[in-house]
């Protein structure tokens, strides 16, 4: 057998750059264990690419190394190593390489894996949280294979997001500063039971050290600036909106965007170039629309994943949002 | 099914509901006309159409002859009767407009008629006990929601790259693929409003 080659990809190196600091925040937050959950993604997404190229083909693109690291970063942090070996093979081989491997494939497939366990666990995939270690707990996850909070918090058996005790309608969240850096505590009482206020999946803890690597790469232009900037103004103006009409229901946008996954999937996965949509005016309408189905599922569905399945619906609309942008264009031109 | 609004079905329709990717019903020339853009738009409308006049006529047909009646068992016959005519009809007046789209369609324009989201509408009207208004919508929904899909489909589809797929997947076997997956994000709407 011989030794899997990657073709190297300038583009992707970024990416990988850019999720470092979030990545190293995790073990902070969630012990050495998040690691391996990561390599095991990695592992098995570039294993399963190997496995389809024929001979004499193309070597495998670093681009899947990417994937395998946004995949393992939506997971929750107490995922089995077996699911995440599942939803890996499954995505990879149905969402890219059934379409022909990289730049070919229409849905992102690191979210493609991700709804694959969702609706295939949608229990371990949304009730199984632990609270995320604190900076009071210096060295806190570095120390340790599984963070474990400590004594204190032993009379607490379950445990939560903090959109999910927002649903819950906990008395008190966690502040924005907390959320953003990710310094995130707090508990609250569910039918007579103290649950504590956790850090979310593996990547979305803390938002701050996701919009480092965020930033760098619109900076380095690895990410389209238009993706970005449509997302995340839609999703304040319309969350706004909707927090003034209902506002038992919906948290501010302020809280709604640092809370949960929208720095992770507005900066590292609506801007994938390959599925997003890819004319200018065509990308403006994507962000947009990503923005908006993300809302409505986060706000009103059974799924606590809004932005995930936003970006997945997002990709599905996004080339005849192309063709018409295209067509309209045609059509002025010819006027 | 008193209480709901019909414009709360109208919207459930298009997405937690829809047609095609939650209850698989229209398959067929889902998979076959969606290769280009401009039929999959016209075959789109044809059955927004067709959707939005049946449900409103089978209503009626069930509501005010079959009930009283009691002969609601011929519901199916009836159905699909009332279908038939309608897409005859529309036959006609696309003929009249369109030339090219007529030939476009083709054979899967008089299939329309046997389309099971059609008589699948029909019959979930009856079962889920709508009101006249709330079957209306629910139809012109489900026809939008159907033809939201078959876009979205072809716009894929013209995005492919045939040569780079493994041969064992060109044609049906990338379209059910990629059916499956967009299913796959349509779950993401459940639980925001129960229809039925």
């Amino acid at each position: 057998m011989a030794l899997i080659e990657f073709q190297k990809q300038k583009i992707m190196r970024s990416m990988v750059y850019a999720l470092s600091p979030a990545i190293i925040g995790s073990i902070y937050f969630f012990g050495w264990r998040v690691l391996a959950v990561i390599l095991v993604s990695v592992i098995t997404c570039t294993v399963t690419e190997w496995l389809f190229l024929r001979k004499g083909q193309a070597k495998v693109t670093e681009a899947i190394v990417v994937t395998a690291i946004l995949f393992a970063m939506t997971l929750p942090p107490t995922i089995p190593f077996y699911m995440v070996i599942l939803g890996a093979v499954f995505g990879v081989s149905f969402s890219k390489m059934a379409f022909g491997g990289f730049g070919m494939n229409v849905f992102n497939p690191a979210l493609v894996c991700r709804a694959f366990l969702y609706i295939t666990f949608p229990l371990h995939m949304t009730n199984q949280w632990i609270p995320a270690a604190n900076f009071s707990d210096f060295p806190g996850g570095f120390a340790m294979w599984r963070f474990f909070a400590g004594n204190n918090y032993l009379s607490a058996v379950t445990s939560a997001t903090p959109n999910i005790a927002f649903k819950d309608g906990a008395a008190t969240l966690p502040g924005y500063l907390q959320l953003f850096l990710g310094n995130i505590n707090g508990q609250y009482e569910k039918l007579g039971e103290i649950t504590l206020i956790g850090g979310g999946s593996i990547g979305e803890t803390s938002a701050l050290l996701l919009l480092i690597g965020g930033l760098y790469i619109v900076f380095k232009k690895v990410a389209n600036w238009r993706l970005v900037v449509s997302f995340f103004a839609t999703f304040v103006v319309f969350m706004t909106v909707l927090h003034l009409i209902i506002p038992e229901k919906t948290p501010d946008a302020l809280f709604s965007i640092l809370a949960g996954s929208a720095f992770l999937g507005g900066f590292f996965m609506v801007t994938d170039p390959v599925s997003s949509a890819r004319t200018n005016a065509g990308r403006w309408i994507f962000g947009a629309m990503v923005a908006i189905l993300a809302i409505i599922i986060k706000s009103f569905s059974l799924f606590a994943g809004g932005v995930m399945f936003a970006i997945l619906l997002g990709n599905m609309f996004a080339p005849i949002i192309d063709y018409a942008v295209k067509n309209y264009q045609q059509r002025r031109k010819a006027a | 099914m008193e209480g709901l609004s019909p414009w709360v079905i109208f919207f459930a329709s298009i997405f937690t509901g829809n047609i095609l990717l939650v209850y698989f019903l229209g398959m067929c020339s889902f998979l076959s006309v969606s290769k280009q853009v401009k039929t999959s738009l016209g075959l789109g409308l044809a059955v927004v159409f067709v959707l939005t006049i049946t449900s409103a006529l089978n209503y009626i047909v069930y509501y005010y002859i079959l009930e009283p009646l009691n002969i609601e068992y011929l519901r199916y016959i009836a159905f699909i009767i009332v279908i038939a005519s309608v897409v005859q009809l529309l036959e006609m007046i696309i003929e009249r407009i369109s030339e090219t789209l007529y030939i476009n369609l083709g054979i899967f324009l008089p299939l329309i008629t046997v389309n099971c989201a059609i008589l699948g509408v029909s019959l979930f009207m009856v079962i889920r006990k709508y009101t006249f208004i709330q079957s209306v919508l629910f139809g012109a929904g489900s026809g939008i929601g159907w033809m939201l899909a078959i876009l979205a489909m072809a716009g894929i589809r013209a995005r492919l790259n045939e040569q780079k797929i493994p041969p064992a997947l060109r044609g049906p076997g990338i379209a059910l693929i990629i059916s499956g997956i967009m299913a796959m994000a349509f779950i993401g709407f459940s639980g925001i409003v129960q229809i039925q």
